[in-house]
């Protein structure tokens, strides 16, 4: 790819987002801005020709939607692809447009201004509804409208995406990564979005490197402009200059060398030069990731969310659906072990209903709600038990605070065995439980907890916050949000050490495991498994067998006895750079960033 | 004209997959069809006036048919609702 010279005189800006997606792409920006349509109101002369116009548009919007139905349904099933299919019915709601249509000709206005005013008053209507889900429904509506004003438009859309562009967005829904994903993209820039929405997971499964959360993005590109998208550190430089240009196309050479690197080695074990053998697991929450973490050599799937089955689907789906996602979750993970995490609703992420709380993080959440759910946690448990008839897997609790919870979801376990055994279904009798550890009073109690279950499971994420105090996603205290604080590793040093005493296996499967700075602590600290996004996973095996499982207790010794995370940052990132130079120059280095 | 009163009875409401199967079950039928909620009025066969009652678990609504075979249809619909538009 070698970007012409048409925007040169630009200026070179560099902004920066969240990593959501590795790898390097340099090319030239599509700008899909989905929002800008600016609907002018006009009196026609003709009215028959702007019915024929809308006629034509809905077709096409229509046209449009069926391919999306149709590839959802493949990709991720039929009920949660049902969405697509109420937009269709949206489409062809009779009631609706014959009103529109009456409009137009009585009114002799354009097309594009009846839709739009149309539209707006029902969408006004739901918006007014005290109900939260329904509040939402009104966007499913609001997209409708757009498609249909978009083709009236004729403007070009994704479907039509031409060459091999940088796709530059406000924000990319489910719809457009499906689309997507059949056309040639180097690559994707969005404004909003975070490193677990569903594009993003989309887009490492897919292997197209992506940048989100950027702000302004949509702002600062033009179409057709020259960029450079950089998936490891997550920036993107706009109206790059020669010299620049320059520079990342010899980085993008050899990311591209290393990568092809790692990858050549990723089947091969975790193992240290002194000989300890780890695992190292991949967190799934779709199943399309699952031919990633087979390739990224994953020794299993540490973290299976359940969540997205509510997100996606609107609903609680029942026993028979989520033992179908289970079963093939197992199966598409054989022969290795899959870690099922029952729901973890609540907090930042999805409530049932009509629900809110003045502190959703210190609220119902994780095994709290489904413990008062017995109901929802027993039929779950009852999916995951029918599933391992199909191979190996384990049972999770998050949000764990005191071992009588752990001793109570146990009880239901027992009771959804007893329940199956009755029904004469089979199942693995010997399923292993565990818990993840992420709140302080659990991480204090861990040894009490370790005798009820066979593994523990450290959240990175909630445990620093919870620690520290510090909620990260408020902007005024988020620079304190700090996992690699003393106290942090002084608390993962105590879980680790009161699994080690009570004999079972202690991983972790925050966002601290996929880090390639905090590698060699851990695996000094003594953590048998490591679990993390499967596009990472490569590098970590590549450090764990590059490192000595002795120097590495004694390096976590010294770290332990550090006064600050600064301190303790800096000792991680002298370490990578001298040990691991070619890692830490594509994950961590901000060298060459001006 | 038949006229009766239903109450949403799944746990998530008359949300956009009940609609849509509402609006496809209404669609057999010939007879007009008008479901109404504390005064506002929408036409059962369509899926965005539907959606815009924002109908909750517990909302009691009003459904009305017109037509030779309103009957039937109206039988259909309150099964419909009943059976918590098959959801939990």
């Amino acid at each position: 790819m070698n970007p012409d010279a048409s925007h040169s005189n630009a200026e070179e800006i560099v902004i920066r987002g969240v990593a959501a997606s590795p790898g390097i792409a340099i090319g030239k920006a599509l700008v899909l801005k989905k929002d800008g349509i600016v609907v002018e109101e006009k009196n026609v002369d003709d009215p028959a020709a702007e019915l024929e116009r809308l006629r034509k548009a809905i077709e096409r919007s229509a046209h449009e939607l069926e391919k999306i139905y149709g590839t959802a349904r493949e990709k991720i099933g039929e009920d949660k692809a049902k969405i697509f299919e109420a937009q269709l019915l949206i489409l062809a709601d009779p009631v609706f447009f014959d009103g529109v249509k009456h409009k137009i000709s009585r009114n002799k206005k354009n097309a594009e201004f009846v839709v739009s005013t149309e539209f707006s008053k029902q969408i006004e209507q739901l918006r007014r509804s005290d109900n939260e889900i329904f509040k939402q429904r009104a966007t499913e509506i609001e997209d409708a409208k757009n498609r249909i004003l978009r083709n009236l438009a004729e403007a070009k859309l994704k479907s039509r995406v031409e060459g091999t562009p940088i796709i530059v967005t406000s924000e990319l829904t489910p719809a457009d990564a499906v689309l997507l994903s059949r056309s040639a993209v180097l690559g994707y820039v969005s404004d909003f979005g975070g490193a677990r929405s569903h594009a993003s997971i989309l887009s490492r499964s897919l292997g197209i490197p992506a940048v989100v959360g950027l702000k302004e993005a949509t702002k600062h590109v033009t179409d057709g402009a020259n960029l450079i998208l950089d998936g490891y550190r997550g920036t993107v430089v706009i109206n790059p200059s020669e010299s620049t240009l320059k520079k990342f196309t010899e980085r993008k050479a050899w990311c591209e060398q290393l990568d092809n690197e790692l990858m050549s080695e990723a089947a091969e074990p975790a193992l240290t030069t002194d000989g300890r053998r780890v695992s190292v697991e991949a967190n799934i929450e779709l199943l399309e990731e699952l031919p990633l973490m087979q390739s990224h050599g994953a020794d299993g799937v540490g973290l299976f969310r359940t969540e997205p089955l509510i997100i996606d689907s609107e609903s609680i789906p029942d026993e028979t659906e989520q033992t179908e996602v289970f079963r093939k979750a197992v199966e598409g993970a054989a022969p290795n072990p899959v870690v099922f995490r029952t729901f973890d609703i609540g907090g930042d992420k999805v409530f049932i209903g009509e629900h809110s709380e003045q502190n959703p993080f210190l609220g119902w959440r994780g095994i709290r709600m489904m413990l008062d759910r017995p109901d929802l946690m027993r039929e779950q448990l009852r999916a995951i038990l029918r599933a391992s008839a199909s191979g190996k897997c384990r049972i999770m609790y998050p949000m764990v605070a005191t071992a009588d919870e752990v001793i109570r979801a146990n009880e239901l376990l027992d009771e959804a065995k007893k329940s199956l055994d009755a029904e004469g279904v089979r199942y693995d009798k010997e399923i292993e439980v565990g818990v993840m550890i992420e709140i302080p009073s659990a991480a204090l109690m861990s040894k009490e907890i370790s005798r009820h279950v066979s593994f523990l499971s450290i959240g990175t994420n909630d445990l620093t916050q919870y620690l520290l105090a510090v909620d990260r996603t408020n902007e005024l205290v988020a620079n304190l949000f700090e996992e690699f604080h003393p106290a942090v590793l002084r608390t993962i040093k105590f879980i680790i050490d009161s699994g080690h005493d009570a004999g079972i296996r202690v991983a972790m499967c925050g966002e601290m495991a996929g880090n390639p700075l905090a590698t060699v602590m851990l695996l000094g600290l003594g953590l048998d498994e490591f679990s993390a996004v499967s596009s990472t996973l490569p590098v970590l095996k590549k450090i764990i067998r590059g490192t000595n499982y002795k120097s590495a207790r004694k390096f976590a010794r010294q770290l332990l006895k550090m006064e600050s995370a600064d301190e303790v940052k800096k000792a991680l990132v002298e370490y990578l750079r001298t040990r691991f130079e070619r890692i830490y120059h594509t994950t961590i280095s901000e060298e060459n960033l001006d | 004209m038949v006229q009766q009163e239903v109450v949403v009875k799944n746990r998530l409401g008359l949300h956009t997959r009940p609609a849509a199967s509402l609006v496809k079950l209404a669609a057999k039928y010939k007879s007009e069809f008008y479901l109404e909620r504390d005064g506002y009025r929408v036409n059962g066969k369509s899926i965005i006036g539907v959606m815009t009652l924002a109908a909750e678990e517990g909302a009691r609504i009003l459904l009305e048919f017109e037509g030779e075979d309103e009957q039937s249809a109206l039988a259909a619909m309150v099964d419909f609702f009943d059976r918590g538009f098959d959801e939990p």
